[in-house]
């Protein structure tokens, strides 16, 4: 809609300049138009990044000359920090003109697997540093019209320098796809811990529905919104902090299902009623259930989940249901789906669940009906009063109507968090990580194709073009300074460096990290 | 090699006679004015305390080059060989292409050939490692600059060729704050490192003075 506007602004525009006595001969084409909004886009961009860069990188130098003023070492150390600091920044100068190709990673083991494409380990071959790529196909996301999303992402990922939400290092693509290189995170997700555990403890749980709220609150305070946020999503690194991934690419629901919904079959009162009539005819349980109690239903959702896990369909389990119901939403939508991952956490499956999706999203759409806490789960009246209060309408929920992550971290639920060393203590629970390869936390999966020949035809282009494939994915490029830094004994030491920090979504914060490692390198005795 | 082709460039650059005329640049001062609120970019264009003054004249080519390949791409549709026969600005300036290796004497080309000669040409001095190198450690030539400065120059044209022949169009297409601010960036920059002879700039002399005379 906003698009044709747009298009209407643009003709109406076209016709006054004609009034304007300049020779106009006639209208544009549509190709014109959209190279026209694609080097638009491009130089916005450009120069919002390029500001950026500027101030980040006088911040990274003043953060420096603070840190050794405050350091006691000699004038001499000094000067080698300033010169180290230096040369990683011509490094990542050049950096910002190197043209990156998928030749430049050694592929691994494939960690995720999606509609649009799969999720890899890989390791840059000329500075051996591991990362995860995601590879998304450009032709599956332009159909499922997916771009603005993509580039979102991608956006995002580049903006927010945060420790809950996974590090970027670089963007890039070819003909046929993009590539993200990534953080790689060996802890596995919450998703694959739910499959060992079952259920957590509500000090685990706690710890990880608090490190989710910082998360949700690091990408609303971008004006993001996830829309997608469920088990998958929340990655663990090795030591075993939570950080947001996934910004709702990689399983995308299968949008024909939800269509077909909406058209035949609207969610309104009359439908929902006849089906849960429906329900009641075969229901063998109370309430209208279908399960004959709470452990066949865990028992099903847990034999369901891995195949879940291994297809490319997602699940609306999590799932607003304003966002399901196509209305307008709002940042509110994310913190129903921390509701949904709190009671399955606590419950151990899904508080809409059932074996087939169309029914999980007319529960979720009349949740006043269907959401029950079995009789058997022992939850403190704390924790169901959150969970109620985040699965409930748009207009009534914590968090709604601009009071944001204030009102859910207030709640009594979370009374003995210290919310600002959540990431500077132990997390609750320890994944097993058995070197930086190990993806003994992920699901496995198998090739599916002999694996191509990376580059078709010539290699990489210096220009950014503007061609019928390529329009949308103009200035997709990234790279990240920290790209720069990385090494496999900086990573190391990073994680046993817990450096005082002012707050969890803070550039200067995240610069302290880099120069606390300075300063230990610069001490013999700790190396 | 270069040195050659440097020597050649001259008689690509030909002044041609009449005066421009004036109706048109009464119309255009409105427009030109506009820019996106970029922040500060003569902070922008300079070299950073310690950073390599090289490293800097690279990264920032790339940058130009791939602005200027974009806002010509946007006029693609009517920058033809039927209607820009020749490579030029304004009524006074004709450019002739010359790489002084595939093609030593300058030819006369439309103006789309011209830009495409042009943008594969710089191309290839981005992909030559020995010019622009991209492995950690590996050093500049000592002529770099020199080298920065022909692709300068060369890019300068199609802005000139863009604000003389298309910029009505650039209008109509609600562009003019992005070319204007690509532009400005771009000539503070060649001011900034002294890449681009004042007799170069003539065709667009105007509107220069008034992005540099603030400085």
């Amino acid at each position: 809609m906003e698009n044709q506007e747009e298009d209407e602004v643009v003709l109406a525009k076209v016709t006054s300049e004609v009034e304007d006595n300049f020779e106009d001969e006639g209208l544009v084409s549509n190709s014109t138009l959209e190279k026209v909004a694609a080097a638009k886009k491009y130089i916005e961009n450009h120069y919002n990044r390029r500001m950026r860069h500027i101030q980040q990188r006088k911040e990274r130098r003043w953060v420096l000359e603070q840190k050794i003023a405050s350091l006691d070492v000699s004038e001499k150390e000094q000067l080698e920090l300033l010169e180290d600091l230096q040369r990683k920044e011509t490094e990542y100068t050049r950096l910002m003109r190197n043209r990156l190709c998928v030749d430049d990673f050694d592929l691994l083991s494939i960690i995720g697997r999606g509609a649009f494409g799969e999720v890899r380990l890989c390791r840059e071959k000329k500075t051996g540093n591991i990362y995860a790529m995601k590879k998304l196909k450009k032709s599956e996301m332009l159909s499922r019209g997916q771009v603005e999303h993509v580039r979102a992402e991608r956006n995002l990922l580049a903006e927010v320098a945060s420790d809950c939400i996974v590090k970027l290092y670089y963007s890039f693509q070819d003909p046929e796809y993009l590539y993200l290189i990534m953080e790689y995170l060996s802890g596995g997700d919450v998703m694959t811990l739910l499959m060992r555990e079952e259920t957590l403890t509500e000090t685990v749980a706690r710890f990880y529905i608090a490190q989710s709220v910082l998360a949700i609150e690091s990408i609303h305070k971008h004006n993001y919104v996830h829309r997608d946020i469920k088990p998958d999503n929340l990655l663990l690194d090795k030591y075993g902090h939570m950080k947001l991934s996934d910004f709702g690419l990689c399983k995308p629901l299968d949008c024909r299902n939800i269509s077909a919904m909406n058209v035949n079959e609207p969610l309104n009162d009359e439908n929902i009623n006849e089906s849960i009539d429906g329900d009641e005819n075969c229901s063998i349980g109370r309430r209208g259930r279908r399960w004959k109690s709470p452990l066949e239903q865990l028992q099903h959702w847990q034999i369901n989940r891995r195949k879940l896990a291994y297809s490319t369909v997602g699940t609306p389990d999590y799932i607003a249901p304003e966002v399901l119901l196509k209305k307008g939403y709002g940042v509110e939508c994310d913190w129903w789906s921390l509701g949904a991952i709190m009671y399955e956490m606590l419950v151990g499956y899904p508080p809409f669940y059932s074996d087939d999706p169309v029914t999980t999203c007319r529960k979720i759409v009349s949740w006043r009906t269907h959401l029950v806490f079995p009789e058997g789960a022992r939850l403190t009246p704390e924790a169901r009063d959150l969970i109620c209060r985040l699965l409930c309408d748009s207009e009534h929920r914590l968090g709604s109507h601009g009071a944001g992550a204030e009102q859910i971290k207030a709640h009594t639920w979370f009374k003995d968090v210290e919310w600002e060393k959540l990431y500077e203590m132990d997390a609750a629970f320890k994944p097993v990580v058995n070197g930086e390869l190990d993806t003994q936390n992920f699901m496995k999966f198998d090739e599916v194709e002999c694996p191509k020949p990376a580059r078709t035809g010539s290699g990489p282009s210096w220009k950014v073009s503007i061609t019928p494939q390529n329009i949308n994915f103009v200035g997709y490029t990234y790279r990240n300074f920290d790209a720069v830094r990385g090494s496999r004994h900086s990573l190391d030491i990073k994680g046993s460096v817990s450096p005082p920090r002012s707050s969890t979504d803070s550039t200067r914060s995240d610069s302290a990290i880099d120069y606390t490692k300075l300063s230990t390198g610069g001490d013999g005795s700790q190396q | 090699m270069s040195l050659f082709g440097l020597g050649r460039n001259q008689k690509t650059f030909r002044p041609k006679k009449s005066a421009p005329s004036g109706s048109k640049g009464a119309q255009l001062r409105k427009h030109i004015d506009a820019t996106l609120g970029s922040g500060n970019l003569r902070e922008a264009v300079r070299l950073p305390p310690g950073e390599d003054a090289n490293e800097w004249l690279a990264v920032n080519t790339v940058d130009f080059f791939n602005q200027v390949n974009l806002l010509y791409g946007t006029l693609t549709e009517f920058c033809t060989p039927d209607n820009c026969p020749t490579m030029t600005a304004g009524p006074k300036y004709e450019y002739r292409w010359a790489d002084g290796v595939q093609i030593k004497k300058p030819i006369e080309v439309s103006a789309p050939k011209y830009v495409e000669y042009l943008m594969d040409w710089i191309e290839t001095q981005l992909d030559d490692e020995t010019l622009f190198p991209q492995r950690l450690g590996a050093p500049f030539p000592q002529n770099f600059k020199d080298v920065v400065k022909t692709i300068f120059k060369r890019l300068f044209r199609v802005y000139a060729h863009i604000y003389h022949s298309h910029f009505q169009k650039i209008v109509s297409l609600k562009e003019e704050a992005h070319l204007n601010t690509c532009f400005k960036h771009f000539i503070l920059f060649t001011h900034e490192f002294g890449l681009i002879d004042k007799k170069e700039l003539a065709p667009l002399q105007e509107l220069i003075e008034s992005i540099i005379s603030p400085y």
